[in-house]
């Protein structure tokens, strides 16, 4: 009973469904391979620049909020921290309008599947974002005996960044949006607004796409 | 019934029901019913034609004691009522025999369903009468894995994890 460890295996079909969503095939590409590799059929190099700048500065959270880690997350979203701020503030209550998702708590057996087709029903290009220690490693939970709780959603669905802390500061999960934005155009955004004199932030020369 | 409610012992003792009053402040209980498998049902009417309502289910495990009277699998389920108009609570507590069936009390008492369910999850208890005994906590995957079951090692006797059997200390 207590002695097998239960958490860490899911079930095979599960397993197999976590291995599809991760796989290559189901994530469109979007590196540059060659000039005609994968990605969209027609590429403009200043039009992709513009799209992911776009794509970058107006993320559309789903609003996903499981466990504690959500509290958080709404006080991310609300006034005093503010992630309007770096336009990612738009928390649609459906995956079919949104493009980032936050999973923010504890994924349990009976929830696998449900997160799975909520990534699923996203449309592309998406992103995940772990936030929080539960959905990075299973966290507090994961010790001997653990039965019921996903070791990381990353054994269920592709994660672009994780953001540690049980559960992180709103400033961790800002950083966590800054790292996505960083990750969809190759530089890191906002550029520095204002910037002071003697910042030790370098200046940004130009948008490059990475 | 006015009668009634100032001596629920008399009446639960009356109906053959094996009460004993107990010290309040110390247990957070004012009474403590011992039930056969049998009189649970009995009892969960009685209960409920008394005006008490259900505060929980719940099971816990001990080690099965072969010298005991009644032979039982060392699993037990517990009740408790309580009372909206005055502060009083019964605990009722039932050994559940071998074939881990006890009967559910979920027509009676429609918010023990739920509980029911879980205690099953946990347990492995099967509540026989229950309308809906499928996982509730659990993935259905798990059915038949009960994680609250203990190892032969870290199980203690019942009297262990009672209260001591003699008259509570009067604190007057």
């Amino acid at each position: 009973m207590g002695e097998e460890d239960k958490g860490s295996s899911i079930t095979s079909d599960l397993d197999a469904y976590a291995e599809f969503l991760k796989s290559e095939s189901c994530r469109p590409s979007i590196k540059d391979a060659g000039e005609y590799g994968e990605g969209p059929l027609l590429r403009m190099k200043l039009t992709d620049t513009v799209l992911k700048l776009c794509q970058a500065n107006s993320l559309w959270p789903m609003t996903f909020g499981i466990a504690c880690c959500a509290i958080e997350m709404m006080g991310t979203g609300m006034a005093r921290f503010d992630i309007s701020r770096y336009g990612s503030e738009v928390f649609r209550p459906s995956p079919r309008q949104s493009d980032l998702m936050i999973v923010a708590g504890t994924v349990n057996k009976k929830l696998a599947p449900v997160l799975m087709t909520l990534y699923e029903q996203m449309p592309s290009p998406k992103w995940v974002i772990a936030m929080g220690n539960c959905a990075i490693s299973g966290g507090p939970f994961k010790v001997q005996g653990n039965y019921n709780v996903i070791e990381g959603v990353d054994k269920l669905i592709p994660v672009d960044v994780y953001v540690p802390g049980c559960p992180p500061r709103p400033e961790g999960l800002i950083e966590g949006i800054l790292k996505v934005q960083e990750k969809i155009t190759g530089i890191r955004h906002p550029l520095p607004q204002n910037r002071h004199p003697k910042s030790p932030l370098k200046k940004v020369r130009g948008l490059r796409v990475k | 019934m006015d009668k009634i409610s100032k001596n629920f012992k008399g009446f639960l003792s009356d109906q053959g029901f094996d009460a004993v009053e107990t010290d309040h402040e110390q247990r957070g209980y004012h009474l403590e019913v011992v039930l056969t498998v049998n009189q649970v049902r009995e009892f969960a009417k009685k209960a409920y034609e008394l005006g008490f309502y259900l505060v929980f289910v719940a099971g816990f495990q001990v080690r099965p004691d072969p010298e005991n009277s009644s032979p039982h699998s060392g699993l037990a389920v517990v009740y408790q009522f309580a009372r909206y108009d005055r502060q009083y609570r019964m605990k009722a507590c039932a050994l559940v025999p071998d074939s881990l069936e006890i009967p559910s009390i979920s027509d009676i008492y429609k918010g023990a369903d739920w509980h029911e369910r879980e205690t099953r999850d946990f347990y492995g208890i099967v509540f026989s009468g229950h309308h809906n005994l499928k996982p509730l906590l659990l993935a259905d995957q798990d059915a038949d894995f009960h994680p609250l079951l203990k190892e032969e090692a870290k199980l203690k006797s019942l009297e262990a994890v009672s209260w001591p059997s003699e008259a509570p200390a009067s604190t007057e």
